[in-house]
């Protein structure tokens, strides 16, 4: 027979909740470190081309290459292998620059050489309103024992300056022809245009959905050259 | 009756029994004094703990988030750009730092480091890293011009980053392939291959190279060289490329 008994209340009393927050305080420093304070893009590229020098486009069609030096830039437009028109774009001088108001600039400090990047992306921008605005391909070269030197960083800042029209900071419903100095340069942002519908309502090709940048407000990057490809000889 | 109840005091006790309870009152409280008090001190530590949980759940969605989850260090300094096109999250990435070249977490390759034939040190990549950096803005006002790590002696000498020659296919120095490497991606092509095959995907040939930015040409043309050649019959191979840079 069950003994019959008071049934008393259990208080089990508040939750130590010490060894909770002694693991959250081991766990949160670690994803700190852990956590990442900038962002990642990426820049899209063909595959590589190798020994070919009509580049895109195949032979007998225009194409535009940009040879990567150490002493600079030489932007070659070829029709197929022949040269038809040849720019070089040597190394500039420019001055270290303290950040201002209004976005602008006081470029007075030292100075320092690094790729004219301001006049690639000018130049650039030029021939593609006179050979190619039908055409979105440019080759990215370097020659001989340049290659082993030439950094990365080098070729990152060489596809921003011929994958899209930028415009001035602060300035940006126009696309600017030219910077005047590496500093306004470096503040730029791509210039957008409106879309049309066409454009809008196009599917991207499989597999590049989620490559291409997003459409903010009905307006899309005015681009140059788009895609790069690098030829290796 | 305990040390924290008050005693009851009996209606019509007499003066020895209050001299008695009083004495009893001053006895307890010495015992309390002498045992530091036992009087306890709750903390309230659960919003605390609200704070905490919350931090928890927003950084792990952060780090977990991160497709690619490059951890910068000496060794590796992504180029800055101002693309903005998302990185896939099923693709292929191929670290290539300043000194090995990793897939899938793993160390495949080494690379060896040259400034004027001396090997570099990790000070030396420090340096690097910082001669695109703006270390001293100056002052408008006293009128000291900005100044930076660009002049450091280093940011002008030839630095040479390679692979050495036994890593590469017939060991020859002038050959475009890095066999360690396609020996790695032709695992984890098959391996992603097989899983998409399972679950009914596509396979999109995706590779992510996420290089420092000190890498020279050679080397980056050298590891898309060897990432072309990676693929498997009939099934397709990698024919998309891609380079992670740092949003400026």
């Amino acid at each position: 027979m069950a003994k019959l008994g008071r049934v008393t209340d259990v208080d089990l009393g508040d939750p130590d909740l010490i060894p909770i927050m002694s693991i959250m305080c081991i766990l949160i420093p670690m994803l700190i470190y852990s956590f990442v304070f900038f962002e990642v893009k990426v820049q899209e590229v063909s595959m590589p081309k190798y020994g070919a020098s009509g580049g895109a486009g195949g032979p007998g069609m225009l194409n535009l290459t940009v040879v990567v030096g150490r002493g600079g830039f030489v932007l070659k437009v070829q029709e197929g292998a022949n040269p038809k028109e040849t720019f070089e774009i040597e190394k500039g001088r420019f001055n270290i620059c303290q950040d201002g108001e209004d976005l602008e600039c006081t470029c007075t400090g030292e100075q320092f050489e690094d790729y004219n990047y301001p006049e690639l992306y000018k130049k650039t921008r030029e021939l593609k309103k006179k050979y190619f605005v039908d055409q979105n391909t440019l080759n990215i070269l370097t020659l001989g024992n340049d290659k082993d030197v030439i950094p990365f960083k080098v070729f990152a800042r060489t596809i921003d300056a011929v994958r899209a029209e930028l415009s001035v900071a602060g300035k940006p419903d126009e696309p600017a022809a030219s910077f005047d100095n590496l500093c306004r340069y470096q503040r730029a942002t791509v210039f957008k245009k409106e879309t049309d519908a066409a454009t809008a309502t196009e599917t991207p090709a499989e597999g590049e959905g989620e490559a291409t940048a997003v459409a903010e407000g009905g307006k899309v990057p005015s681009e140059m050259f788009p895609k790069v490809v690098f030829l290796v000889q | 009756m305990t040390d924290n109840m008050e005693p009851m005091v009996p209606q019509g006790a007499s003066e020895a029994e209050l001299e008695e309870m009083e004495l009893k009152k001053q006895q307890s409280a010495e015992r309390r004094a002498k045992h530091g008090g036992e009087e306890k001190v709750s903390l309230t530590i659960t919003s605390l703990l609200d704070i905490m949980t919350i931090m928890l759940v927003f950084l792990l969605v952060s780090v977990t988030s991160d497709p690619l989850n490059v951890k910068l260090g000496a060794d590796m300094q992504l180029a800055g750009s101002t693309a903005d096109i998302t990185p896939m999250s099923d693709s292929i990435a191929i670290q290539v730092t300043k000194g090995n070249i990793i897939v899938d977490s793993k160390n495949v390759v080494d690379i060896r480091c040259q400034i004027g034939g001396e090997p570099c040190t990790v000070e030396d990549w420090e340096k690097m890293n910082r001669c695109e950096d703006a270390r001293d803005p100056g002052d408008a006002a006293s009128g000291k011009a900005p100044s930076d790590g660009r002049f450091d002696p280093i940011c002008v000498k030839e630095v040479r980053f390679f692979v050495d020659k036994q890593d590469k296919e017939g060991a020859s120095k002038d050959s475009m392939v890095i066999e360690p490497l396609r020996k790695a991606l032709e695992q984890l092509v098959k391996r992603q291959m097989d899983e998409d095959e399972q679950l009914g995907r596509k396979f999109k040939g995706v590779v992510t190279l996420v290089a420092d930015k000190e890498i020279p040409y050679s080397l980056l043309m050298e590891v898309l060289y060897t990432a072309g050649r990676v693929g498997v019959k009939g099934k397709g191979g990698l024919s998309q490329f891609r380079f992670a840079i740092k949003k400026m």
